[in-house]
């Protein structure tokens, strides 16, 4: 037991002791000096107060915003912070603080500083290529002051510049014959003072720390130390990402808080022909990177999940063993066939996703039990052709009252598994409707055998009008009646964007193409 | 002995008698720590209970409030004598403990009771202080009072409040020529209503406001984020009889108008400064997340209007009767009644034109203010109008608008209550955006776009702006500037208004740069400095900009004059005598003269020179709106400093799976403001604006106070923010045309509130064009959320469907008949 850790803030090393093991770091920072002052009034649902964390759990070491007032102290022990201020006190003439010199894109400098940090993250994020990407990195900016057009141009130019450094490594890695890691984030291209440290930070260690209110916080290594100090302290909180823990502690203060962060089964991403196998405590970011490229809908469901910072800190095992009604990724899971593996000294057990939830925050997890990681059937054309299947349709809709960081109203998840043209199989899946998310099983029976048509899609429209009852409350002025009505609406919305088993890629009759110019490199918009 | 003491000033004997200090008792007599004012000719003995008022007014308390939990309601009975024996409470306050006339916010809020006394008028209002050493004891005495409440039902809704007649005061009306005959002679009539919903402030966090005692008791430091400091000032005064110089205000720096509040301050400030007077201590103000007391929104609107047309568009006469919600008090809901009435006419020529609006009084919060507030109202009432009569004859609304346009060679050339209005201008920024958006193009574009997409639908809109900057109160319609250049020819400006953060130092610092020829860098903007200038100009409403840069322009005016005199000396002193004082410019840090070949001074040398003569550098700037007036009682006047115009081009599509609504373009051509290089702020702000109206129109949907309630949900989650942002957002700022003389001002930061409408009509043409070329009636309520979207989708269904039934149905009788 200690009572003291150290990190890193903004470059130089930072010990904190005698500290409660229940102080934020947007707290922390308000109380060391008046140009922090800004962050003892950051508001999660206003985009909160974003500093940049370094992450090395990756293939690739990597810079993270995420939200100083959703995150514990004890949970950056080893960690290296880099707040918005100390980046450009240290280095004033670095591209992402240019920013702040174009003052009317917000009008405050908290704002103007959570810009500056989002720009921070994307300007070294070597998958940021794209303008449709733009969103999904700055989407925590929902204030009414934001100059959105303004900050769009800022970050086009900041992101161009970015990428041609990385063309220009890339070019002259293939001149040289050396191995091409420009686009994996493994080689450090910036070369500057940030990356520099980044690239040498050793991964954190174990840590017990105790505060002057015996208040515990442990971060083991292994998954034997997490099941000892379960046994330990059988009352204690699990975290994995930690987005919720925040809101939670103001209604509940929990005694010991046992962080899965650090234990390394836990941080792993592994694939064999059947299966994605994902630890618990992997943050959403780091899956999207994963297996966006194999499920697409996986990226379409977390634009809407959050925020980019939030998103850089919550974990699929945290997600799920919050167990919310509302949850934005529990129906795709479900359409995605995924299972938890749960882990206990007794031993280990799996269950589908749809069976884990029991209630709202309630779930089948025992005491002593941890999700360890969750399985996802691979959906490449050779897996499907070993299961005997053609195409598998599948896609997500998420309707709230904005595009991200809101309690959405409900979510919807379908997916079908052709044989030619006839459905083996289909899942659908609602969250928002009742205290758990849900899955339409007579309706996915009428499915089967049948020809996807569009009459097979309406005949069993009046199934799903029977079988889902809406029983969650009114949120807002999303009323029953409207959630019901999506309930009918988004399935025939998933048929009218996948009619045929070609069309595994939805057919979008949207604005992405001509309006936002969703696929266009940034490389090429800035001339 | 202590308890003997004025009990005006002691604080709240309670049970446990407090523990004198462990410490020595300090040397000094505090005899004189004790504000005269508060108790003249009260003999004040020097007890030990003295030495703990002065060290009392060292200390921190903190204020909680008790909410009224009904909107309405009598009060039976309130006792705090449990609240008042927990430990570390230093006082529980009923309006009765506020002492005799001093239970009210004053004249401007209409009296507004601080405290509820024997009912409460709406929910959240508040019933008692409670303050405290620390929070937990506050709220577990705030749990311990007991109330009881007698509930009524109240009235929650602006409908319900028509129906029963609960107005604040009468009906008030602006009228040109004869509405009633004008649409009585018309070739067709029509009737309709519009709902206008609320929308909220959206405060990051409760606001923090403090009441501190300085001056040895003497004077009062409030510190609370207000638009309107003024306001807040004349209030803390009036609670703590002291006169208003005695008030010091800190507003801190606010983040733009929209998230700040203008009335709610007011109210916080007046209750912790009785709680400061009582208990002598420094307070703060602790406010549940949720509460209404900082949570004030706009006034929901009800529009119900008659209006007489010919067949080509051409509108004859227009009757609108407004109904606006103030809620139970109404504090500023005047002025906002007045500029709805004053907007309503829109950009239209109508000749007989009637508006009459009342102030609907509800069991509400009293309503505040937002940017465009009133204008807004009024104005969307005349475009739902233009809509309704385009719909009705079958002609898209631009056509409408156009024919209908204030236009210099019709006769109509003023507005209603005798304002002119240029109609030159107005069709410049119209034909500008409509070509600059290529409109009718893309007009054509959808309808073929949407012949081909059955499950998405796009619409497209071209709505015009007409917006009177300035307050119609001429009193508010002032600013002013405190500037003084220090030796080493820096500047330091302070602006009688609050520091928004919103670019308005910029564009300060570049106006007095090169007025005075010197750099950005030497001069430094001190917004909100209220220690020093003490009056302040509102923010909301008032064409705070151009008032602020016309007193620089003054301020510089003068520093010039002198500056010029004092280069006229030196270079005399140099023995270049031909210099003629008119023609000594200031430029690039040098002061010359365009008369002969005059070596050029430095004008640190011209300020090293008038320190050296004692030449005063310190000058007030001062500007006041010439020739306002606005008489209400016979709705006429010229109650605008100017007429700003502009209009907007929106391109919407809606998802008829969800409802859904994403703004594609938006195109925007705006009259700016004529300085220079502040293009990027006024486009800024300009966008900023735009995305008010827009998610008031779309998202930004309050919950209806009569509704069951809901999970916790805040409205704010609704401001759509970048993700939900226009994919293309084109603005263009013309150089006004109105007049060569108007204010240097600041048309982006309310105006294209309005302009959100425009979305609200592309959503109406999406519908439009999914009900296809049969001719329905669309009603589209505000805001239009997605499930209100469905709802409209549903409505024009069932409508095709019953016109595809009575038309198989005809032909079956038909059938049978023959």
């Amino acid at each position: 037991m200690q009572s003291w850790f150290t990190f890193e803030l903004d470059g130089e090393s930072c010990r904190i002791e005698n500290e409660s093991a229940r102080l934020t770091l947007a707290q922390f920072l308000s109380s060391l000096d008046p140009q922090y002052a800004h962050y003892a009034d950051g508001n999660p649902w206003h985009g909160g107060s974003p500093v940049i964390i370094g992450e090395t759990s990756g293939i690739a070491p990597r810079f993270r915003s995420i939200d100083a007032t959703l995150i514990l102290m004890p949970m950056l022990a080893d960690a290296m912070v880099w707040t918005p201020e100390g980046i450009a006190n240290l280095d004033p003439d670095h591209p992402a603080v240019g920013v702040l010199g174009i003052d009317h894109i917000e009008c405050s400098n908290a704002r103007r500083m959570a810009v500056l940090t989002l720009f921070f993250e994307g300007f070294y994020r070597p998958d940021l290529r794209r303008n449709g990407q733009m969103n999904e990195q700055l989407d925590s900016l929902v204030s009414r002051t934001a100059a959105v057009d303004a900050i769009r141009d800022a970050a086009r130019r900041l992101f161009a510049s970015a990428e041609t450094r990385r063309h220009e490594a890339s070019q002259k890695a293939a001149a040289s014959g050396q191995q091409n890691e420009v686009w994996t984030g493994k080689k450090d291209i910036f070369n500057d003072r940030f990356t520099k440290s980044l690239f040498i930070k050793r991964p954190a260690d174990e840590l017990d720390f105790v505060d002057r209110r015996k208040r515990r916080f442990h971060r083991p290594k292994t998954t034997a130390d997490l099941q000892r100090l379960q046994s330990q302290y059988p009352d204690a909180r699990l975290i994995a990402g930690g987005t919720n823990l925040v809101d939670e502690l103001s209604r509940t203060d929990f005694q010991n808080l046992i962080s899965i962060e650090e234990v390394a089964e836990m941080q792993m991403i592994r694939t064999n022909q059947d299966f994605w196998e994902i630890g618990a405590g992997v943050n959403l970011t780091r899956v999207s990177e994963a297996i966006g490229g194999e499920y697409p809908q996986f990226l379409k469901a977390l634009t809407r999940f959050g925020s980019r910072p939030i998103r850089n800190r919550a974990t699929l095992g945290g997600y799920l063993a919050v167990a919310s009604d509302i949850g934005q990724l529990a129906p795709l899971l479900i359409a995605m066939d995924a299972r938890v593996l749960l882990l206990s000294a007794d031993g280990e057990r799996d269950a589908p996703i749809f069976h884990f939830f029991e209630g709202k925050g309630k779930t089948i997890l025992r005491e002593g039990e941890v999700i360890r990681c969750i399985l996802i059937p691979r959906a490449n054309d050779s897996a499907l052709a070993s299961r005997g299947m053609t195409t598998r349709l599948c896609d997500t809709y998420t309707v709230g009252p904005r595009r991200s960081l809101c309690d959405p109203f409900l979510t919807a998840a379908f997916a079908v598994e052709l044989r030619e043209k006839t459905v083996a199989k289909a899942w659908i899946a609602f969250s928002g409707v009742a205290n758990k998310p849900i899955r339409a099983r007579q309706t996915e029976a009428s499915l089967a055998g049948k020809v996807w048509h569009e009459e097979t899609v309406f005949a069993s429209l009046n199934t799903l009008f029977q079988e889902i009852q809406i029983t969650k409350k009114d949120v807002g002025y999303a009323n029953a009646d409207y959630r019901k009505q999506l309930v009918m609406t988004l399935f025939q919305k998933f048929f009218y964007q996948h009619p045929t088993p070609r069309d595994v890629k939805p057919i979008e009759q949207g604005i992405t193409q001509e309006f936002s110019l969703h696929d266009q490199p940034f490389f090429d918009s800035v001339t | 002995m202590s308890d003997d003491h004025d009990s005006n000033i002691t604080p709240f004997p309670t049970q446990a008698k407090p523990t004198p200090p462990q410490q020595p008792a300090p040397v000094f007599t505090p005899v004189s720590s004790r504000p005269r004012s508060l108790n003249p000719g009260t003999p004040v003995q020097p007890t030990s209970r003295a030495i703990e008022d002065w060290r009392s007014s060292h200390r921190r308390l903190y204020v909680v409030l008790l909410e009224s939990p009904h909107a309405s309601g009598s009060i039976a009975r309130k006792d705090a004598t449990a609240a008042r024996a927990v430990k570390g409470i230093e006082t529980v306050m009923f309006a009765e403990d506020l002492g005799r006339y001093n239970n009210t916010l004053g004249e401007q809020f209409k009296n507004e009771p601080l405290l509820a006394e024997d009912e409460v008028c709406y929910e959240g209002q508040p019933v008692a202080i409670i303050a405290g050493h620390d929070l937990k004891a506050c709220y577990a005495a705030r749990d311990a009072i007991k109330i009881d409440y007698h509930e009524a039902p109240g009235i929650l809704t602006l409908e319900h409040a028509l129906a029963m007649k609960s107005y604040h005061g009468g009906a008030h009306k602006i009228e040109r020529g004869n509405a009633v005959s004008g649409i009585d002679n018309s070739a067709k009539k029509l009737k309709g209503s519009l709902i206008i919903g609320p929308q909220r402030p959206s405060p990051e966090t409760t606001p923090r406001i403090q009441v501190s005692w300085q001056n040895e008791g003497r004077s009062l430091v409030v510190s609370a984020p207000a638009l309107m400091p003024n306001e807040v000032r004349t209030a803390v005064a009036r609670a703590a009889g002291l006169s208003e110089s005695a008030i010091t205000l800190d507003t801190g720096a606010l983040a733009g108008p929209s998230n700040a509040m203008e009335l709610e301050p007011v109210r916080l400030a007046a209750l912790a400064t009785h709680a400061a007077k009582k208990t002598r201590s420094s307070v703060e103000i602790i406010l549940e997340p949720d509460s209404p007391l900082f949570r004030g929104q706009r006034h929901a609107t009800r529009a119900s209007f008659e209006v007489g047309f010919e067949d080509d568009g051409y509108i004859h006469a227009v009757d609108i009767r407004l109904a606006l919600d103030a809620g139970f008090f109404a504090s500023d809901s005047d002025i906002v009644l007045d500029r709805a009435m004053l907007h309503s006419d829109g950009a239209y020529a109508i000749p007989n034109f009637r508006v009459r609006a009342v102030l609907c009084k509800t069991n509400s919060v009293a309503s505040s203010s937002m940017p465009a507030e009133g204008a807004a109202q009024g104005a969307w009432v005349v475009e739902e109008v233009i809509q309704r009569v385009a719909d009705d004859l079958g002609l898209p609304a631009h056509d409408v608008r156009e024919i209908n346009f204030y236009d210099d060679r019709s006769e109509v050339r003023a507005a209603p209550y005798g304002q002119p209005v240029n109609g030159v201008a107005l069709s410049r920024v119209w034909g500008h955006v409509i070509k600059r958006s290529g409109y009718y193009q893309r007009f054509q574009d959808i309808q073929n776009w949407n012949d081909q997409h059955r499950n998405c639908k796009r619409g497209i809109s071209a709505v015009p702006l007409r917006f009177g900057l300035g307050d119609p109160r001429h009193e508010r319609n002032r600013g002013m500037v405190l500037m003084q250049i220090l030796p080493d020819g820096s500047i330091q400006v302070r602006p009688s208004v609050v520091d928004l953060q919103d670019g308005l130092a910029g564009q300060i610092k570049e106006e007095i740069a090169v007025r005075l020829g010197i750099g950005e860098d030497t001069v430094r903007v001190l917004p909100g400095d209220f220690e020093v200038i003490a009056q302040a100009t509102p923010v909301l409403g008032v064409d705070v900009a151009g008032l602020i840069l016309r007193a620089i322009d003054d301020a510089c005016s003068q520093l010039i004059k002198c500056l010029r005199e004092v280069a006229l000396q030196l270079f005399t002193a140099r023995g270049e005598s031909a210099v003629d004082l008119e023609t000594i410019f200031f430029s690039e840090g040098m002061v010359g003269s365009r008369t002969g070949s005059v070596e050029p001074l430095t004008f640190n040398e011209i300020i090293q020179g008038a320190w050296q003569k004692r030449v005063n550098l310190m000058v007030t700037g001062y500007h006041r709106t010439p020739n306002l007036w606005w008489d209400r009682q016979s709705g006429t006047g010229w109650p605008f400093s100017a007429y700003t115009y502009a209009a907007a081009v929106t391109e919407v599509q809606i998802d008829t799976f969800t409802g859904e609504v994403d703004i594609l373009r938006v195109d925007i051509a705006h009259e700016g403001s004529p300085t220079m290089n502040q293009g990027d702020r006024d486009a800024a702000q300009l966008a900023r604006a735009f995305s008010i109206g827009a998610g008031w129109v779309l998202t930004e949907a309050v919950p209806d106070p009569d509704a069951p309630p809901t999970e916790m949900y805040s409205a704010d989650q609704g401001i759509y923010g970048f993700t939900g942002a226009p994919c293309i957002f084109e603005s263009d700022r013309l150089r006004p045309s109105t007049d060569p003389a108007s204010a240097p001002g600041d048309p982006c930061s309310e105006a294209p509130v309005l302009l959100g409408c425009s979305v609200r009509q592309a959503v109406w043409n999406a519908l439009q064009e999914f009900a296809g070329s049969t001719h329905l009636e669309i009603d589209l309520p505000l805001p239009a959320t997605p499930p209100v979207v469905i709802g409209a989708l549903k409505e024009i269904s069932l409508q095709m469907d019953r016109q595809s039934y009575e038309e198989t149905h005809i032909d079956d009788s038909r059938n049978i008949g023959s």
